[in-house]
């Protein structure tokens, strides 16, 4: 038979004691994720660098505490008020004197919180740690004057949040750390709160004391308030939720808390796979030049004017990654250098030349030809030239050194996102592959030797800026200006002439 | 072994304790998910989420209430979470006089039918109605979870109820039909 029944009734009595055997794939899925997680937790570096910071600022703070403490303090006051009747604000001012009370002062806060949550009723709490009693007091005090208290309350937090965005994730650490682990805060609600709370903090390590805390609660009867209605009000109500450790948090989890006890669970911390080999390709304008105005051909050109040429160079890369952020890398790279000696003078003359340049091993084209500098004539080359004006010619001398250079650098990864930056450093070894000295004049050249001071091998260092990004998963393109500054290019008399080379090599790079 | 000990093992994370804790309470969570989710499948799917929820917090439980408790909320939490980021529908807020009594004839209507008639109502009709009717949450505490005003919540309640009560009705109806003829 059927009877009346309460729809309430009929449902809470039928549910009572439902229970439902979910299908075994639900515990193989979650098994399978939580195994997946104990595999993959991989810590991001910089919550390493956020540990250390907020070690360092804790023990700034409880240093700052023990120093603070043997102050005395004669504004011991408790102020309470009850401004206006209508929006019933309440207000307690209280000191303490040390970090840790601080603290203390937050959890019992919290406490109120929850029993204030029960009186249905908005309850907003800041703290605010003021070392300047006259002035900071001051402000307070005229803030909880008014009606609008939440919104000047809000706006000290936000200027706050605004001067110590940096600090906020730390200090939520804090907060955290000092806190009973189990005590669970996880909501948004919640980590708003700890945030404003912590944004106060701010306010302690703004002014470098912690003597006076003013708390100020505030209690609003109704949230639908007409004047309560606004922006600032609705950006204070997070802060009546309670603590609850079932509450979902719907953004993001602190990260802190997380390290904490990924800590305390002695999990596996494995770095991220690397791909550690790299190949890369270079092409790079090479700009030549030398740090002294000697001359490596012939004392007599020193002071000649040297035009230094720009060069195309290119070769391959190979590098390692020692780790994620370090590389070492090889490669072979062709370079040629070049440079004119200005204002030379030569002609050629019937009998073999006496008069040979220092350090270049004449050609047998060149044999017969007198080669001298128009700057500062000697005796023989001013004698020449009233000789014979008319078979004289005036141009330059050009060098051209080729070198197969074999780099060993390090590069150190500044910031290693799509977007790169790095340091290198690193010396190369360069073989002799081109040796050639050029007499230029009206377009005739001629091959007039080579020289005989450079060395087969020397060694130049290197230092330099890489800027890389990702184009697609494996491939990045790169950008690196590198100064090599040659050591022991010659083997004999270098006559003061001291060469570097400076290349903007950029190439594309492949990760295997 | 005793139920704080397996979640003592559980906070270890270790993997057995964790299968034990899912095999102890599944049924029951299972339940609490099948009212509050769209389908059986979505069901499946929170109920999935909700023990990865609960072995990530349990670190988190102190003990200080039954763990049957904790789990459900956190649960009912991360079913809330899921449907109410769902709801891009805003649903129309009309006054419907509050908290009517609404009765109807009990003809041994089967619970699978029950639960099938929950799981129909639209998302935020039947979140509010599950906390409420049989969750035993108050207006204000939906209010807060749903992040919705609560006169929104009461007259969701009575728009669910009211619904309930015709699918029931007419379900009755095809039932009597056949027994008139």
């Amino acid at each position: 038979m059927s009877e009346r029944k309460n729809i309430d009734k009929l449902f809470q009595e039928g549910f009572k004691e439902f229970e439902v055997e979910p299908a075994a794939i639900v515990w193989q899925n979650i098994e399978e994720k939580l195994k997946e997680k104990k595999k993959r937790r991989v810590i991001p570096f910089w919550w390493k660098f956020t540990g250390i910071a907020a070690t360092l600022l804790l023990g700034f703070f409880i240093a700052d505490g023990i120093i603070k403490s043997n102050h005395k303090i004669e504004n011991n006051l408790v102020i309470q008020e009850k401004p206006d009747g209508n929006s019933k604000n309440n207000t307690d001012l209280n000191q303490i004197n040390s970090n840790e009370k601080v603290i203390k002062n937050e959890i019992i806060l919290t406490l109120e919180n929850k029993k204030t949550r029960k009186n249905n009723s908005n309850n907003a709490i800041a703290i605010i740690n003021n070392n300047d009693n006259s002035s900071n007091l001051k402000v307070n005090e005229s803030v909880s004057k008014t009606n609008k208290q939440d919104a000047k309350i809000a706006f000290i937090a936000m200027k706050n949040k605004r001067n110590h965005s940096n600090h906020e994730k730390i200090n939520q650490g804090i907060t955290s750390s000092s806190e009973n682990k189990n005590d669970a805060v996880t909501t948004t609600k919640n980590e708003k709160n700890e945030e404003q709370k912590n944004e106060n903090f701010d306010l302690v390590s703004n002014q470098k004391t912690t003597t006076v805390s003013s708390e100020i609660n505030n209690q609003n009867s109704k949230a639908e308030d007409s004047k309560n209605t606004n922006k600032v009000v609705s950006e204070n109500e997070p802060l009546i939720k309670k603590l609850d450790s079932t509450a979902v948090a719907t953004v993001v989890p602190n990260a802190l808390e997380e390290l904490l006890h990924e800590k305390e669970n002695n999990l596996v911390k494995k770095e991220p796979e690397l791909n550690r080999w790299q190949i890369t390709s270079n092409v790079a304008p090479i700009y030549f030049g030398s740090t002294t105005n000697g001359s490596p051909i012939d004392s007599t050109f020193a002071g000649n004017s040297k035009e230094y040429n720009n060069n195309i160079g290119f070769g391959l890369g190979v590098s390692y990654a020692l780790s994620s952020k370090i590389k070492i890398r090889t490669g072979v790279n062709k370079v040629s250098l070049n440079y004119n000696t200005n204002d030379v003078v030569f002609y050629s003359s019937l009998q073999r030349n006496s008069n040979s340049l220092d350090n270049v091993n004449l050609s047998a084209a060149a044999q017969n030809m007198f080669i001298g500098t128009t700057v500062i004539p000697s005796a023989v080359t001013s004698e020449f030239i009233a000789d014979n004006t008319e078979s004289t010619f005036e141009g330059y001398l050009n060098q051209k050194m080729g070198y197969v250079e074999v780099p060993l650098e390090l590069s150190y990864a500044i910031i290693d996102k799509k977007f790169g930056i790095t340091i290198i450093g690193g010396i190369s070894t360069l073989f002799l592959n081109e040796n050639k000295i050029l007499m230029v004049s009206n377009n005739r050249v001629s091959d007039i030797g080579e020289a005989n001071n450079l060395n087969k091998t020397h060694f130049s260092t290197n230092i330099g800026l890489g800027i890389k990004y990702n184009i697609i998963k494996d491939f990045q393109v790169h950008f690196e200006p590198m100064f090599k500054h040659q050591m022991k290019t010659f083997s004999k008399d270098d006559g003061n002439f001291k060469p570097y080379f400076f290349g903007l090599y950029s190439g594309v790079s492949y990760n295997f | 072994m005793s139920i704080n000990q397996l979640i003592l093992d559980c906070k270890k994370k270790d993997i057995k304790a964790q299968e034990q804790l899912f095999r102890q309470f599944s049924s029951k969570l299972f339940a609490v998910c099948l009212k509050y989710s769209r389908s059986y499948e979505e069901a499946q799917d929170n109920l999935q989420d909700g023990f990865l929820l609960i072995f990530d917090k349990i670190n988190q439980f102190s003990f200080d209430g039954s763990f049957d408790g904790w789990a459900k909320r956190l649960m009912i939490n991360n079913a809330l979470q899921y449907y109410r980021k769902q709801s891009f529908l805003e649903l129309v807020t009309d006054n419907i006089a509050e908290e009517q009594e609404i009765e109807i004839d009990d003809n041994g209507i089967s619970l699978d039918y029950l639960l099938k008639i929950i799981q129909e109502l639209p998302d935020r009709y039947r979140l509010v109605f599950n906390l409420h009717t049989i969750d035993g949450y108050s207006h204000k505490e939906i209010a807060e979870m749903l992040q919705i005003n609560i006169g929104t919540s009461k007259s969701n309640l009575s728009r669910a109820k009211l619904i309930l009560k015709e699918k029931i009705e007419t379900q009755n109806c095809t039932k009597i039909v056949p027994l008139v003829k």
